[in-house]
């Protein structure tokens, strides 16, 4: 039973640390995006 | 617009985890037990989905490939790199998941026949994909050449595929098109049924938050390039 228990954990760990992982970027990269936006706007004033 | 797409996304979760519930009903307590093997034969219900998934995202990797070729549009090389990504996860969960079935049924973690070899080399062609992407900087010769071995490697999935009917294998011969002696009780045809829909859903799913991701990335580079032709 421990073998089915262990291939089962692997699979969901996995697909939910990609998640998370992917979550983790999509954060970053938003952030990014509103600095950068803040920059652009006050290099227009 | 944005709003529909927020609420097809919510519901496509949604409906992913209602799946991925009933799935887990299903291989754990619907299915009945194998005979020879016992419990460790469930790993089977999710062993199978994964290879499913892991060819179905190669395969599109070889189509968006394709087509950026003969189209040179980078919306086709995006999603090649994205489907690419998930590929190489869910095939990296075969080669997991596959070890620690046979170390109980056959007594060895790994064996060199064809089956096992060839998904291996199919892990090593896309890991090969997604590095060429990481450390390629000119962004069409990376599309270019990502999108070739995208094409040239899809070659190994059909090997796969038919290794356990072309060679004599350690690999268990397939259970469903098997021919005589091959099939699945109803019971367990259904479990690996349901599990193929619901790994098909969280595919998916991921694949939407990938590419999601790829545009917040595209979005950040064009107000960066934005303020350095500013400044």
């Amino acid at each position: 039973m421990q073998w089915l228990f262990a291939a089962f954990a692997v699979v969901w760990i996995a697909v939910f640390l990609y998640l998370f992982d992917l979550g983790r970027k999509q954060r970053a990269i938003a952030k990014e995006i509103e600095g950068l936006k803040a920059k652009l706007a006050r290099g227009k004033d | 617009m944005n709003t529909t797409k927020d609420t097809c996304g919510a519901l496509l979760v949604a409906l992913t985890l209602v799946a991925m519930i009933v799935s887990l009903y299903m291989a754990f307590l619907y299915a009945p037990t194998e005979a020879t093997m016992g419990d460790v034969q469930r790993i089977f219900y999710f062993h199978v989905p994964s290879a499913w998934v892991a060819f179905f995202a190669f395969f599109l990797v070889f189509v968006f490939s394709l087509v950026y070729l003969v189209r040179r549009d980078k919306r086709w090389d995006n999603l090649a790199a994205a489907c690419a990504e998930i590929g190489v996860l869910f095939c990296t969960l075969v080669l997991i998941t596959g070890p620690i079935w046979a170390k109980p049924v056959w007594g060895v973690w790994w064996t060199w026949d064809a089956r096992l070899t060839l998904t291996l080399v199919l892990w090593l062609i896309y890991i090969a994909y997604l590095m060429l992407r990481h450390y390629m900087t000119d962004p069409e010769r990376r599309a270019t050449f990502s999108a070739v071995l995208g094409v040239v490697g899809f070659i190994d999935v059909p090997l796969v595929y038919f290794s356990i009917r072309w060679w004599r294998t350690q690999h268990p011969q397939p259970v469903m098109s098997g021919g005589e002696n091959s099939g699945l009780e109803p019971p367990m045809l259904a479990t690996l049924l349901v599990c193929l829909g619901t790994f098909t859903l969280l595919f998916l799913v991921l694949l939407r938050h990938r590419l999601r991701l790829q545009s917040l990335r595209e979005e950040a580079d064009e107000i960066q390039d934005r303020l350095e032709q500013a400044g």
